[in-house]
């Protein structure tokens, strides 16, 4: 953000620059129209606020449609805990609309993560590639068939659409899909997860041996260990071989956050020299045994909210996946 | 006393070793069993849609039939290349480069078929209008993008795999266990792109 703002500070000392400031402007303006957005680009708004769906960046819907079709999806929600996003853009450059659709499904993960109920309604205006996608999560595809996203569109979005006013069409497809969807037996229907059975595998011979002695050794291991640490030594003090290891001392306790401070004790029994050695105590372990505490799941800015955005204010979508099904109307 | 300890040690070093090996050994071998099963996941997935592609194409055909039946050859050929598509089945544990390639041709006979019927249908105003028709066509586009998907991350999950078992030192286990690498599927030639058609 300061680097902007150093540049014009220098440019003032030059007579002339606002016509050259102006050049400037126009020339970033008229870079990013024509690059389109892509998959990482588009704005996810939920990261603000769990309860917007619309991602709107060139204002293609009105404000007050934007806040009816939060409210639709927000009590969809609620009701089916279905996630379904909704994002409006100009143009997708280069990008082929179908596919774009299932990348930015996939890397904002829309849709519970167990469930994959996410469905995204992407409205594309440009000229180029004007068309209506949505993309089914694995979840939805059962209840929400190709053939089915096909008819909604064409019969409440497209007649709209194809006279521009596009964002009543948009208000009148959210609105279809959530009636389509609370009217279905989607609650009844057993979600199809895709879980690979784990066979048994055929160990080799050594390797069971070693599986058999694997636990014995450990032992044997921790033992040796213990009285490793446990030998005589050498006093510092006095010379003599008197001067062992008595115990650990906790001085600052591990959190989850935050590794801990613990202090080895040496005590000489001949003449009473003690010694202290500090180390540091491992950080205890978090939910699900990763490393950090806090960053779950996929990586970015998403994440944060693998239930569905538990947290108050900012979440994201549940991390559902889909497999490239849903519809496209071009008009 | 002395001898005692030189043999306990000698012992722990053993142990230390067998235990690190162990560790060493299961680690990698999980872990390529795992990218193998990864594989064969992505691979049933391509199955699996190419298969709901064929099950689309008799609704289709009946459809089309309907309003263009003199169009027998197209129509025909679409079967065929169907039932010959449907005959050639790869085992996931075998996805060579061969049997890939033989699946793949099988399967874009199916694609340029099926543009072809979609050509001729041009030709017909009332079936293009017909709702059971654009419905099938959706559908049908829906299960082309969702083979290009799956193709996707089939290679995405070879990809890996392959990786992962060519690298030293895995490389010497996945040979003494038996591990091959993975084919890819290749970029599509012009016939197999899913044919789009403008509403």
């Amino acid at each position: 953000m300061k680097q902007p703002y150093v540049i014009i500070q220098q440019l003032k000392r030059v007579k002339g620059t606002g016509f050259f400031l102006l050049l400037l402007l126009l020339c970033s303006f008229s870079s990013l129209r024509a690059a389109g957005y892509s998959v990482e680009t588009v704005p996810n708004v939920r990261l603000q606020n769990r309860y917007n769906y619309v991602s709107n960046p060139d204002g293609i819907i009105n404000q007050s449609d934007v806040s009816r079709i939060n409210s639709i999806l927000r009590s969809l929600e609620d009701s089916l805990s279905i996630e379904v996003a909704v994002v409006a853009i100009e143009d997708i450059g280069n990008n082929e609309a179908r596919m774009f659709a299932t990348e930015l499904f996939r890397h904002w993960g829309i849709g519970k993560r167990a469930d994959d109920n996410g469905l995204l309604i992407l409205l594309i205006t440009g000229a180029a590639q004007r068309s209506v996608i949505f993309e089914t999560g694995y979840g939805l595809e059962g209840v929400l068939p190709d053939a089915i996203c096909f008819r909604l569109q064409q019969q409440y979005m497209i007649p709209d659409m194809r006279q521009g006013n596009f964002s009543t069409g948009m208000v009148k497809g959210v609105e279809a899909v959530a009636d389509y969807l609370k009217a279905s037996d989607y609650e009844r229907v057993d979600m199809v997860g895709t879980s690979g059975g784990q066979a048994g595998e055929d160990f080799p011979l050594i390797l069971l041996f070693v599986v058999l002695f694997f636990p014995v050794s450990l032992m044997v291991f921790a033992l040796l260990a213990n009285s490793w640490k446990h030998r005589k030594r050498k006093c510092p003090n006095c010379g003599k071989k008197t001067f062992s290891y008595v115990r650990t001392e906790t001085v600052q306790a591990a959190t989850v956050r935050s590794m801990g401070v613990a202090e080895d004790v040496y005590i000489c029994s001949n003449c009473g020299y003690t010694e202290r050695k500090r180390k540091d105590i491992n950080r205890l372990s978090g939910g699900g045994g990763l490393g950090g505490p806090i960053i779950l799941g996929r990586g970015g800015s998403f994440g944060g909210g693998r239930s569905g955005g538990g947290f108050g204010g900012g979440g994201s979508f549940g991390g559902g996946r889909s497999g490239g099904g849903g519809s496209i109307s071009r008009f | 006393m002395g001898k005692n300890k030189g043999l306990l040690i000698v012992l722990g070093i053993v142990i230390v070793l067998l235990v690190v090996g162990y560790s060493f050994i299961k680690g990698r071998y999980n872990t390529i069993v795992t990218q193998d099963e990864a594989v064969k996941t992505a691979w049933s997935e391509v199955e699996n849609q190419y298969q709901r592609r064929l099950d689309l194409i008799p609704n289709l055909v009946n459809t089309v039939k309907g309003y263009a039946s003199h169009e027998r050859e197209t129509l025909e050929g679409v079967i065929e290349a169907r039932s010959r598509a449907s005959s050639v089945n790869i085992n996931p544990d075998n996805l060579t480069e061969e049997s890939l390639r033989e699946f793949q041709n099988a399967q874009s006979q199916v694609s340029s078929a099926l543009s072809r019927l979609l050509v001729t249908v041009e030709r017909y105003p009332e079936l293009k209008a017909n709702q059971n028709f654009l419905e099938l066509q959706a559908q049908l586009e829906g299960t082309e993008n969702r083979i290009t998907v799956a193709r996707q991350r089939f290679n995405e999950a070879a990809q890996q795999y392959n990786t992962y078992i060519r690298t030293f030192p895995t490389n010497i286990m996945a040979s003494l266990f038996g591990f091959r690498p993975k084919a890819y599927f290749t970029a599509e030639s012009g016939a197999e792109r899913a044919p789009t058609v403008e509403f």
